[in-house]
């Protein structure tokens, strides 16, 4: 079965070809970075323009790579949610019109379990498809999930949440300390090409301890304690010299933003990085243990971080990840988690709204 | 030729379908939640009204804008994907251009409720040649770049000349209200593309007249 995945969540414009939930034909990425990084992040209505310039000429390739003509398709995936909604609402108007004029079903996706996708599909693909039930941890600029993922022959794969972040997003933590410390939009990858040239121990930073659920997470208070040793250490000029040079530079490699750092900067730097990751694998441990799960899912953007990926290798189960292209958002991944539901004779009415706040499971 | 015109953009939405220069079908769509749930029910049930579907459509007719941002991407966005499968036009008309197309006389102002105090407007001739472009400001701006010219205005906001409308203090005197622009959006689609003045599908922007809301870094 034959697949056309789109995505429009946040800043990218994305559609794929997957063949079977299995075999991507294309995976089509246009990328709004330049647009956004003169603001310092991502403008909503900018963003939304943008999707509605790029989906046909994105789609349109995403076809051609595939070698299929819109008549081989056999369904149209799309992220409805969660998201920003004047752009999930371009790319799920323009599914439902390809799919009216197909006659073909048309599947509403949450953009949470197109993540886990990613990695049930790569997995799939290998032949060694992801023990269930699973943990899932979806960690993101927006989101930082825990899910127990499990399987029934009449429902399907079924999602129950197990905790997540109350405030920032995982990701969001980093874009936001690598601001604070005077690195240019989007600041994050940059700290985790960073964090290796540090000491992880060399600033003490403290762990979280969630009242309530445990498996819940918090990095505003980490993100918090990054901003109290920049002021007790006097970094300011540091930090402003480092804005200016680092300034309209477009994408920076790891060598520029090393010069650019101190090695004290460089610690303060591993030593986030470390914390986070301990915040991230702890819950993950626990949640692991607590459910019996047998293996667990690593996605979302945030996924792509090296020092998350190496870390969650210490973890009792197995854990799967996706190749870098398939962490950050695409399509695919869309497509890959429509497929079961295809399979099952779902589809989703043309009346479905968008739903920039849709949960996975409550 | 079947010309199929869909207008999203402001408040109350509107269809029409136009079949070889006159109106086979027309309706306003009230949304209250927003067009992008009922859009493609309102295509499907006005086509099969008429015994038609998606497929039999030749030119597709979004309006452009003025209006919401997100209203004109759903208009815009529902067009090139029916347009884009079957391989037909999609022809955009400008909101304002069709309801001076609706309008009358040598003058045609049209103007639109554009909120936060301030109206869309322009001012077109008979053939529908620009004379004021379109534009977001005050009523008063609007005036006074009329000057001494005394158009015929068409709206589809009665509102904008209540009490509490940005126009309250004046309405004019001759004033055309229309209940949607769709019917003349479809009539003027038809008629460019019969004249081949068509652009390519990836090509069609919207006209979005007021800038987005953001600040300018420094």
């Amino acid at each position: 079965m034959n697949i056309l995945g789109i995505e429009t969540s946040c800043d990218e414009t994305a559609a794929a070809v997957v063949v079977d939930g299995e075999r991507e034909l294309s995976n089509v990425v246009a990328s709004q970075f330049d647009v956004h990084a003169r603001y310092g992040g991502v403008v909503p209505e900018l963003a939304s323009r943008q999707h509605l310039d790029a989906i046909t000429p994105v789609v349109r390739e995403a076809l051609e790579r595939a070698g299929m003509q819109y008549t081989d398709l056999d369904a149209i995936a799309v992220t409805y949610g969660p998201g920003l909604v004047g752009c999930l609402l371009v790319g799920l108007t323009y599914a439902k019109g390809l799919a009216l004029a197909l006659g073909k079903p048309f599947i509403g996706i949450n953009h949470l379990e197109g993540h886990i996708h990613a990695v049930v599909m790569e997995q799939r693909r290998a032949g060694s498809p992801a023990e269930l039930p699973a943990i899932a941890m979806v960690v993101s600029g927006g989101h930082t999930h825990l899910f127990l993922i499990e399987e029934t022959a009449e429902q399907g794969y079924d999602y129950s949440l197990l905790g997540k972040t109350r405030d920032d997003a995982a990701g969001e933590a980093f874009d936001k300390v690598a601001k604070l410390l005077g690195y240019p939009y989007p600041g994050g990858p940059l700290l985790d090409l960073l964090a290796p040239f540090g000491n992880p121990k060399g600033v003490a930073l403290p762990g979280t301890r969630m009242k309530g659920n445990q498996l819940d997470m918090s990095f505003s208070g980490l993100k918090t304690a990054v901003l109290r040793h920049v002021q007790a250490s006097d970094m300011a000029e540091e930090i402003a010299e480092r804005r200016d040079a680092l300034k309209g530079r477009g994408r920076i490699g790891v060598e520029e933003a090393r010069q650019a750092t101190p090695q004290a900067t460089l610690d303060l730097i591993a030593s986030f990085q470390y914390r986070v990751i301990e915040e991230l694998l702890l819950r993950a441990a626990v949640a692991a243990d607590e459910t019996g799960a047998r293996s667990l899912i690593l996605c979302g953007g945030v996924a792509a971080n090296s020092g998350l990926r190496a870390r969650f290798q210490s973890l009792p189960v197995p854990v799967y990840t996706s190749a870098l292209a398939l962490s950050t958002d695409n399509a695919a991944m869309i497509a890959a988690a429509a497929y079961p539901r295809l399979l099952r004779g779902e589809s989703s009415p043309l009346d479905l709204r968008a739903q920039p706040n849709l949960k996975l499971a409550q | 030729m079947l010309t199929l015109a869909l207008d999203t953009a402001n408040r109350r939405g509107g269809i029409a379908l136009a079949h070889d220069g006159a109106i086979a079908a027309s309706r306003t769509i009230e949304a209250p939640d927003g067009f992008a749930g009922v859009v493609f029910a309102e295509i499907e049930s006005l086509l099969a009204a008429q015994g038609l579907r998606v497929q039999d459509v030749d030119v597709w007719a979004p309006a452009a804008g003025p209006g919401s941002f997100t209203g004109v991407r759903i208009g815009l966005a529902a067009a090139k994907a029916l347009a884009e499968v079957s391989s037909t036009l999609v022809v955009p008309i400008g909101n304002l251009e069709a309801l001076a197309f609706a309008g009358r006389g040598d003058l045609r102002a049209a103007v639109l409720d554009a909120r936060r105090g301030q109206v869309f407007s322009a001012l077109y001739d008979a053939h529908l040649g620009p004379l004021l472009e379109p534009t977001v400001g005050s009523w008063e701006d609007f005036r006074a770049a009329l000057g001494k010219r005394m158009p015929v205005f068409a709206t589809i906001d009665a509102e904008l000349f209540g009490s509490a409308g940005p126009a309250h203090a004046e309405r004019p005197d001759q004033l055309i209200l229309v209940d949607t622009p769709a019917a003349s959006i479809a009539l003027l689609a038809e008629r460019r593309a019969r004249a081949g003045e068509t652009v390519p599908l990836e090509q069609v922007q919207p006209i979005y007249v007021r800038r987005p809301d953001v600040r300018e870094p420094e």
